[in-house]
């Protein structure tokens, strides 16, 4: 008998592939998102992202589609008339431009919802989507799972609150969960996140590549191919040796100043390499997120977004250098494990459809 | 050797200047058109030189008040320049404000709303979902 998994944020990016590889792998799939009217309503209502909704995943045979709300807990009740072998938890705000209130709503009180209901009825495996950036940052070597939280924003800071229920409720009452933390991600479909690194350097025309000095303050990039982030999805729900723990779930990290590289290299564009002290660089960053902050407000006063969210610019200054050994320790392989393979096939399927 | 002084601020405005025109309004529908306007003007201001060097017209035909009389080595290294100027006006335009209608250059991060094109697709492919 095929095991049975219910998979939210069906219609988002991941969620998408989440079903495919689901169905690819012989599970029948209980799929839950917003219905589409209120999908695009309840965005427009809160002034957040509007991210596209695919429906192609959910529409396939074999998927039964029951619409939910995560922040209206009666809507969830008859997710739970099934009995699943694992619950995939995609469905999430992700909006850096999302005021607080929000996030937490939308984020944290929904989680809360999902899992009331949930324990009400009981899963076997809980596999909740978190984010690498809920750490503080590292300090001269790759962050491991247990390095401590410190979330640079408000986005991190509900999936923060996320973990903290989830780990609670595993001490406490032994639930079944295992978070797994993306990088950013990217992929076919993905319109939000990385892809806003690839967008603006094609609106710059250039690359930009900054080289620090001295090389010790060398930044690195994370980031996992949607595939691979799905695949490692299922490998740990089919585990139980994963059950109460954390994984870091992206390919392994290159420095910034190797991807701008490919980057020129991959789109085309003229690389301007610019060796730059880094106490200097961090006066360049304050003035850069000053900026940031001041269109932030003039956007929030137009009715509309800037172009580079707050939060992202903040991210110039980070050190984003995340470990992917202990799921690496499981077992499982990265089809992509140099990210530059993935994101060669993902700028070539970008260039295809005319979103670069 | 009489050089007009202008010559070289003046190369560099009309490639910023060409910049723009090539870059918003050319590039799409007559891509060849930068290589033959830049080598017409380079072709006219070197006769302008030549000429006006050589004795035969004052420079631009303005009389000797643009002129300086410099050593005729000088003279030579500011005529060699003069391909370097028109070039450097259109970096300055393509860097900032992009080499097509498609870019926004650096300047593109300090506007909130967006006012260049949309990418098109690169390829026709027949198997798009």
């Amino acid at each position: 008998m095929a095991k049975l998994a219910l998979v939210t944020g069906a219609c988002g990016f991941c969620g998408g592939y989440m079903v495919n590889l689901l169905k690819q792998e012989g599970w029948d799939v209980i799929a839950t998102d917003l219905k589409r009217d209120e999908h695009r309503d309840q965005y427009l209502e809160e002034g957040a992202l509007h991210p596209l909704y695919y429906q192609g995943a959910v529409d396939k045979k074999g998927v039964k589609f029951i619409p939910a709300n995560l922040t209206k807990k009666e809507s969830l009740e008859p997710l739970f008339e099934y009995i699943y072998d694992a619950v995939f938890h995609t469905a999430s705000l992700y909006d850096y431009f999302a005021p607080w209130d929000i996030l937490y709503k939308v984020n944290v009180e929904g989680l809360k919802n999902l899992l009331d209901v949930a324990m009400k009825k009981g899963v076997k495996r809980f596999i909740h989507w978190s984010t690498c950036g809920v750490f503080a940052e590292p300090k001269g070597k790759a962050i491991t799972e247990d390095h401590p939280f410190d979330p640079p924003n408000d986005y991190c800071k509900s999936k923060a609150e996320q973990e903290k229920i989830l780990q609670k409720l595993y001490k406490e009452n032994g639930f079944p969960v295992t978070i797994v933390r993306p990088g950013p991600m990217y992929g076919l479909g993905q319109h939000y996140g990385v892809q806003h690194v690839f967008h603006t350097l094609e609106k710059y025309g250039i690359v930009p590549n900054i080289v620090w000095y001295p090389k010790k303050h060398t930044l690195m990039y994370p980031s996992v191919y949607v595939t691979d982030m799905v695949r490692a999805a299922l490998f740990v729900a089919e585990r139980e040796e994963c059950i109460g723990e954390s994984y870091n779930v992206l390919s392994d990290c290159i420095t910034q100043v190797e991807l701008m590289t490919f980057l020129a290299k991959t789109l085309g564009l003229r690389e301007i390499r610019i060796p730059v002290w880094w106490p200097v660089y961090l006066i360049f960053c304050r003035i850069a997120v000053a900026f940031a902050r001041r269109q932030d407000k003039q956007a929030r006063a137009m009715g509309t977004r800037p172009k580079q969210e707050l939060p992202m610019v903040e991210y110039i200054a980070h050190n984003h250098w995340f470990s992917n050994q202990k799921i690496k320790d499981l077992g499982f392989k990265f089809k992509f494990q140099d990210p530059r393979s993935g994101i060669f096939r993902h700028i070539g399927d970008c260039r295809e459809r005319g979103w670069l | 050797m009489n050089i007009p002084v202008f010559d070289a601020p003046l190369l560099l405005l009309l490639g910023i200047v060409w910049g723009y025109i090539y870059a918003k309004k050319l590039v799409e529908s007559h891509p060849d058109s930068h290589f033959f306007f830049r080598h017409i003007l380079l072709l006219i201001f070197f006769v302008n030189i030549i000429l006006s060097a050589t004795g035969a017209i004052q420079p631009w035909g303005m009389g000797g008040n643009f002129a300086v009389a410099v050593n005729p080595w000088i003279g030579i290294f500011y005529v060699l320049s003069y391909p370097m100027w028109f070039w450097f006006g259109n970096e300055i335009f393509f860097l900032l404000w992009g080499k097509n209608s498609q870019e926004g250059g650096l300047t593109w991060s300090l506007t909130i709303k967006d006012t260049t094109k949309p990418f098109k697709p690169a390829w026709k492919s027949s198997e798009l979902e």
